[in-house]
């Protein structure tokens, strides 16, 4: 099987963390280009300084470049409640000794982009701020993307708002730009992530293992689920896993394709996904593989498996 | 004095052309670095040709490079006054000129960053290549000395009754820009209503020998040929006013003014909003809106400039 060329965009974040692990575990499958940052969950600081942390933490070094500081044309939103100060907070990382090989995410997706052999896959998992500007920016890397599997946005309920997921809000022209791109969206909205919850009883059992990589997702998801406790959650979604779950494999997950718009106004629709829900509307090609559901308890079995995988890795 | 290195971002478009020209005239106070495109009055494709097949006509070339196609998120919406090629009906020779760069927006990045003075950018089309620049490159912004735009309006519209065009085809991009920090100096529709040829010198033009001042009389006809022409009747050359302010800014009135821009679908999409409350004051107004210009000083320098391009 041909690996498949990936470049992960993110903002580190809890979630990010675990779906970056997922990735990491299964470079059998995964070609990764590269791992770039946005600002979203904290400022572009923070989250950057996160994903330097854990690679020291871990001990690997794949690409990485950071990205936009701000939103395309709106000031920027924090998902600072859920991830804490840091944006990774609940566990002790090393002071990171990784350099970044671009401060330019734009121009560093561009040239791993067009100097690969292969199509690439995109998995943004932050708002689609460098995702936008890329498309824009470099129109003639569109031929050479494959899909964008990305976290964001929901049909029904959104997160931030009544309507709106985190990440499409804060960036809902970056949205529209990738939407409308003409490139095969994968979406993982919060119909998905939602079901893509893991149980206190299994934080449990990651806090207790010795692996370097288990306990330490075991400490941030418990840090990570204090919010969606406050929330009255019975299970804590790990959304941005979902993005990469989906590549490995894809039989686990419920989908349905759907004609997607994002709303760009200023009004209480901020950032909402307009999905076409009209069963009678056909597209001839809908723009958007919206995911609806997944088997739980696969998907926490293969995040499991990854982890104690990298646990043997990471030992070394 | 000092030569100030200028990039034109445009959409050729007939006044789009007077700007150009009125900068090629005075090369010795511009250092044209380059001359960029970007959809706006007709399609990219259009725009660009026209670019090039001025440069042809004039048998002059500074570097070149084509720019985005659409605006930011919006779809594309192209102007109606300027004829179907864009430059009304007069006849150019086929272009014999390539660009220097299909990316305007990593071409004006070069430039900037290989500049060793700070640049001006005198975008008179959709800011869309602009605002990409800015959001792609945000180092450049400390590279920037100025940007004197053509757009917008404080008190009305053309393309509405609130917004200006170029702003308008691309509000997302306009924000950017007018929130990147760059001082903004606006040619808005207020300076560029005053600043205007009239009738009989455009005939002049028209009735001339040279070889630019005659494309030129017969291009900037073309707008009279959509109106019912009176003796007495003047036509704006809205992107002049961008060029002019940066060799004769004491010929314009002006006033600093804090401006947003309006993003929304609705009635005021694409406005430039200026708070016009006289008791707030801001620290740092992020625009110098040119309010009005002294007609006659600015038609006698443009003409002047078309005139000595004659004899070039």
């Amino acid at each position: 099987m041909d690996k498949r060329n990936i470049i992960i965009d993110c903002d580190p974040g809890h979630d990010d963390v675990m779906a970056i692990l997922l990735a990491l575990a299964n470079q059998d499958k995964f070609n990764i280009l590269g791992v770039t940052t946005v600002a979203g969950n904290q400022t572009l600081e923070k989250v950057t300084l996160n994903l330097r942390k854990l690679y020291t933490y871990l001990g690997i070094s794949i690409p990485a470049a950071s990205g936009s500081a701000k939103p395309i044309s709106r000031e920027l939103v924090l998902g600072d409640a859920v991830h804490g100060e840091t944006g990774l907070d609940g566990w002790d990382f090393p002071e990171p000794t990784f350099e970044l090989d671009s401060t330019n995410a734009i121009t560093f997706m561009y040239d791993k982009i067009i100097n690969c052999d292969g199509k690439v896959t995109l998995v943004p998992v932050g708002p689609l701020t460098n995702i936008g500007l890329l498309l824009s920016t470099f129109p003639d890397v569109k031929e050479k993307i494959e899909a964008i599997s990305l976290m964001g946005g929901s049909i029904y309920a959104g997160n931030n708002t009544p309507y709106a997921e985190f990440n499409i809000y804060v960036d809902p022209e970056a949205a529209s730009i990738v939407f409308n791109s003409g490139i095969p969206v994968i979406m993982s909205g919060l119909e998905v992530t939602h079901e893509a919850g893991i149980l206190d009883s299994e934080i449990e059992t990651l806090m207790k293992k010795e692996g370097r990589v288990s306990k330490m997702c075991g400490y941030l998801l418990n840090f990570y689920v204090k919010f969606h406790h406050a929330e009255g959650y019975a299970s804590f979604p790990l959304h941005d896993v979902c993005s990469v779950m989906y590549l490995l494999n894809p039989e686990i997950f419920e989908y349905k394709d759907l004609q997607v718009e994002i709303d760009c106004s200023h009004s209480i629709h901020r950032g909402r996904t307009a999905a076409d829900n009209r069963e009678w509307m056909k597209y001839e090609k809908p723009n958007t593989r919206v995911l609806l559901n997944i088997d739980r308890e696969k998907f926490i079995q293969i995040l499991f498996n990854a982890f104690e995988k990298l646990d043997k890795i990471c030992d070394r | 004095m000092t030569r100030r290195n200028i990039i034109i971002d445009c959409d050729p478009g007939i006044d789009d052309v007077l700007a150009i020209l009125l900068a090629l005239a005075n090369q010795d106070k511009l250092n044209i670095l380059g001359v960029t495109t970007v959809a706006g009055n007709q399609t990219l494709e259009k725009v660009t040709s026209n670019l090039l097949k001025l440069y042809t006509y004039l048998g002059v070339k500074t570097e070149t490079a084509s720019g985005s196609v659409k605006p930011l998120i919006r779809e594309l919406r192209v102007g109606t006054v300027h004829g179907e090629t864009g430059l009304g009906d007069f006849e150019f020779p086929q272009p014999e000129i390539e660009l220097n760069s299909t990316n305007a927006v990593t071409f004006i990045y070069d430039k900037i960053m290989q500049s060793k003075e700070k640049v001006t950018l005198v975008p008179i089309g959709p800011l869309t290549n602009i605002g990409l620049l800015l959001s792609t490159f945000p180092e450049v912004k400390e590279k920037i000395e100025l940007i004197s735009l053509m757009g917008g309006s404080i008190f009305t519209g053309n393309i509405t009754s609130k917004a200006e065009f170029n702003i308008y085809v691309d509000p997302e991009a306009a924000k950017i820009v007018f929130n990147s920090g760059v001082p903004i100096v606006m040619s808005g529709l207020e300076v560029t209503h005053k600043a205007c040829i009239n009738k009989s010198e455009i005939r002049d033009l028209m009735n001339s020998q040279g070889k630019v001042s005659k494309m030129c009389g017969e291009i900037i006809n073309y707008y009279f040929k959509l109106e019912k022409v009176t003796e007495d009747k003047m036509t704006p050359i809205h992107d002049a006013c961008s060029i002019m302010y940066l060799l004769y800014p004491e010929i314009f009135e002006y006033k600093y003014m804090q401006i947003d821009v309006d993003c929304s679908e609705g009635y005021n999409r694409g406005m430039t909003v200026a708070d016009t409350r006289d008791w707030i004051k801001y620290d740092n107004y992020n625009t110098k809106a040119l309010l009005n210009v002294d007609r006659d000083v600015f038609s006698r320098i443009l003409l002047n400039a078309i005139y000595k391009l004659d004899n070039l």
